[in-house]
């Protein structure tokens, strides 16, 4: 070997070794997803998939992490007063917007404010509340009456430039600058969104956790791809075409068998049958008694997923890894699989033999496949019944209406806000109006702290049990399947894009 | 040809029309509402009937139909409820895919579907014309999506010779465009040329044994231009029919292999914006659709009054 190859080798090692060292963001990740959010703007919509993808745009004060405890973010710390309505929250300096201009408390008034007007977590869990700055480093929340769990309707609430949040005062924003790892670029609508890395961007402290800690980004640009078809994803995957890319539960063998590629299934929700308490069969508390009895929720995920490490079999609104809101007043109306009781119940129900009408939705596998053998345990016990299948418009239409459907069978996500599930909603689909569940929510919201708010989680688990709202089925995972390197990848409703790192 | 013209023309016109009041009416009796989609599912009652009002979905019905009606006559299709873009912009983005398909898949299948269609003609009743029949049957039975997907499997993922799906914009280069088209236009063209070939032959043996061909044959014409400038001239008006009817269905009806191949065309746009309710460009896709097989039908029949005048009356 000569001396110039001997330099040349000299310089390639190092050339790496800098690199390596340097940690920059590099290369393309390519995301395919099963269809694109409405929009970026989680004041105006409060879709998953939206909130998912503009995480890695925008940022909060405060976000959780993986146990759903509130971390900070770009609130350094927050301060409760004494009766519980005033937060004053501490910025953290030193950090930009994507457009260059430093974040500053009258950005933040004004996202917040935006926020809290337009958005259903601000409006439901601080209506009327008002945010102002005190100093250049400190913005403060002052509610009308205070809410311990207020923190986690924040997680959502994206900050923006003043001038934004002033220019979008009612409708959607469609000019995204945000402060967060990634920085919008594109938006081609039914394909894809391009994210590339913020060079400037500015890491809250702390081991990446959830959605908190160092969100430092590890790919230069991010493609987020629109593919509506399971097939189209799971071929794209395999051709190396995709990186990460939700799949469905039926694709699950696939992935644990291939050599090149993973299945990431982190725990979603819950599977519900939610009664129509408002009309109908189920307005009777003996009919839901008696349903509630006939299911078996084991044959029912058996016959749902293919492999039983995608679901678990347990009682409680909130999800395993989340042992603050653990309860077992729950515990006896869950799994109870006795036909016999059931049928005598319903006999003593005073039943005319209405039909049952089972409310799903075919593309969910989460809904349809649950629901056909909710329908045949329903018919073992006595019930008269008609699966209702249809497309999700039409399943959020229906489900409105008190005279269209008996039961539905859907998904609910966990949030970090278990009183804040939909189901206990007297307007919403379901129409729960149980004096013990509200009395419990009210008793939990006006608590001190979210530690003493989640003792009282227990009340409304003894309510759901004596008022059986809906019968829980069981906990779901997602299947998302991805390429080996990304095995470690953290997931928290969807992949933190931020977590994947290129091969180096 | 003029007065013929004119009443294709106007009949254009009236069909146009009736299928735009059709799916307005259709879009208004189906379930579901944009309002609810758009905003989620932790949205209240009141932000949903707020967004009613934005999309102007609390006005009458026929109110809105007018006034949709209107806008489109001064060229203004209205705006997306999902991407808040203008409809023609959304359409005319997705025009470009759908059009390279359509074309390369049209090409194929007339490059396949006419000479073996003349090929079997000419054989009839002997091993080559059942061989071809055999072809034709297979891919008349074959829908255009199962083919796709052998062939993604194939030339996609063993072979790994084309990509499995997506698009690449002529602008992006000629090669790459051709690379992403060559498995959806193929599958596509292929099953479409077996309805050609058959109809070609069809078409072919009903003049080939009319009394003027044999006349030909008999003056000792060459058995060549017998077929090309007798029998082809005279079996075309059924061939360009099916011709012209196909490739506007190429165009608008491509969604199945456009979603599978995830081609960002027509197709697809018109699933995605059905599954969530967006009217304005439901009915704008629609209208476009409209258009499209109304104006083949008008070219075919001018075409077909070209090539035979008894057809104008």
């Amino acid at each position: 070997m000569n001396f110039r190859n001997i330099r040349a080798l000299v310089g390639f090692v190092v050339a790496i070794a800098c690199s390596a060292g340097a940690n920059a963001a590099s290369g393309t990740l390519t995301y395919a997803q099963l269809g694109q959010p409405s929009s970026l703007d989680l004041a105006i919509t409060t879709d998953g998939l939206a909130s998912e993808i503009s995480r890695n745009v925008y940022e909060s004060l405060v976000t959780t992490d993986h146990k759903m405890d509130i971390a900070p973010m770009l609130a350094d710390s927050w301060t409760f007063s004494e009766d519980g309505t005033v937060v004053t929250f501490n910025l953290r300096q030193g950090i930009r917007f994507h457009n260059g201009a430093p974040m500053t408390a009258a950005d933040v008034v004004a996202s917040m404010n935006r926020y809290t007007r337009l958005s259903s977590w601000g409006t439901q869990a601080m209506p009327g509340a008002q945010w102002s700055s005190s100093s250049p480093t400190t913005v403060t929340l002052k509610m009308q009456a205070r809410n311990p769990m207020v923190l986690l309707s924040l997680i959502n609430a994206w900050v923006e430039p003043a001038q934004i949040a002033e220019k979008f005062p009612k409708t959607a924003i469609t000019e995204h600058i945000g402060t967060g790892p990634y920085r919008f670029v594109e938006w081609k609508p039914d394909q894809q969104i391009v994210l590339e890395a913020f060079k400037d961007y500015s890491p809250a402290k702390g081991k990446s956790d959830g959605t908190a800690g160092d969100r430092t980004p590890g790919y230069q640009t991010v493609v987020i791809k629109f593919i509506p078809d399971g097939q189209s994803r799971m071929v794209g995957l395999r051709s190396g075409l995709y990186d990460i890319a939700a799949m469905s539960p039926d694709d699950y063998a696939m992935l644990t068998s291939s050599t090149a590629l993973t299945a990431i299934t982190p725990p979603q929700g819950g599977i519900y049958a939610i009664y129509n308490k408002a009309s109908g069969v189920f307005s009777k508390l003996d009919a839901r008694w008696a349903a509630n009895a006939a299911i078996d929720v084991k044959a029912i995920m058996e016959a749902t997923y293919p492999d039983p490490s995608l679901y678990s079999l347990r009682s409680g609104l909130m999800l395993a890894s989340m042992p603050q809101w653990e309860t077992n007043a729950d515990r006896a109306v869950y799994n109870v699989n006795d036909p016999k009781a059931a049928a005598e119940r319903l006999k003593r129900s005073g039943y005319d033999g209405a039909t049952v009408r089972i409310l799903a939705v075919k593309e969910f596998a989460t809904s349809y496949k649950p629901a056909v053998v909710i329908q045949q345990q329903l018919q073992k016990v006595g019930f008269k019944t008609e699966l209702v299948v249809v497309d999700w418009p039409t399943y959020q239409k229906k489900r409105a209406d008190p005279a269209a459907f008996d039961v539905m069978v859907q998904n609910f996500n966990v949030s970090g806000d278990p009183f804040n599930f939909t189901f206990f909603v007297k307007t919403w689909p379901g129409f729960t109006d149980s004096a013990e569940i509200n009395a419990g929510i009210t008793e939990a919201r006006s608590q001190a702290s979210p530690e003493a708010a989640s003792k009282k989680l227990e009340l409304v688990a003894k309510g759901w049990a004596d008022y059986i709202p809906g019968t829980k089925i069981a906990d779901y995972k997602n299947v998302w399947g991805a390429k080996k390197q990304f095995k470690d990848m953290q997931m928290w409703i969807g992949p933190v894009l931020w977590t994947a790192k290129p091969a180096r | 040809m003029l007065r013929y013209l004119a009443s294709r023309l106007l009949a254009l016109g009236t069909v146009t029309l009736v299928g735009s009041l059709v799916v307005f009416s259709l879009l208004y009796v189906v379930p579901g509402d944009p309002a609810m989609l758009l905003a989620g599912e932790q949205a209240s009652a009141d932000q949903i009937a707020q967004l009613h009002v934005q999309l102007g979905l609390d006005k009458p019905y026929l109110e809105r139909y007018v006034r949709w009606l209107l806008e489109v006559l001064h060229g203004n299709l209205g705006y997306s409820f999902y991407q808040s873009d203008a409809v023609a912009d959304i359409i005319a983005s997705r025009v470009g895919p759908s059009l390279s398909l359509a074309v390369i898949a049209q090409l194929i299948a007339t490059a396949i579907g006419v000479p073996l269609g003349v090929f079997s003609a000419r054989r009839r009743g002997q091993t080559g014309d059942a061989a071809v029949m055999g072809f034709s049957l297979i891919g008349m039975a074959i829908p255009s999506f199962v083919l796709g997907l052998i062939m993604i499997v194939v030339f996609g993922l063993e072979l790994d010779w084309f990509p499995v799906g997506g698009y690449a914009p002529m602008s992006e280069g000629v090669v790459k465009w051709l690379l992403f088209l060559v498995l959806p236009s193929v599958s596509l063209g292929l099953v479409y040329s077996a309805g050609i070939t058959r109809m070609t032959r069809t078409s072919v043996i009903g003049v080939m044994t009319k009394d003027y061909t044999r006349t030909a044959r008999a003056k000792g014409v060459p058995e060549r231009r017998i077929i090309y400038a007798h029998v082809l001239r005279n079996a075309a008006m059924p061939i360009v029919t099916i011709l012209g009817m196909g490739f506007g269905a190429l165009i608008t009806g491509a969604l199945v292999t456009e979603t599978i191949f995830d081609i960002p065309g027509l197709g697809q746009l018109m699933v995605n914006s059905i599954s969530r309710r967006d009217y304005p460009v439901i009915q704008g896709t629609v209208l476009l659709v409209t258009v499209v097989i109304v104006l083949m039908n008008f070219l075919v029949d001018v075409a077909c009054g070209l090539i035979d005048p008894r057809t104008r009356t």
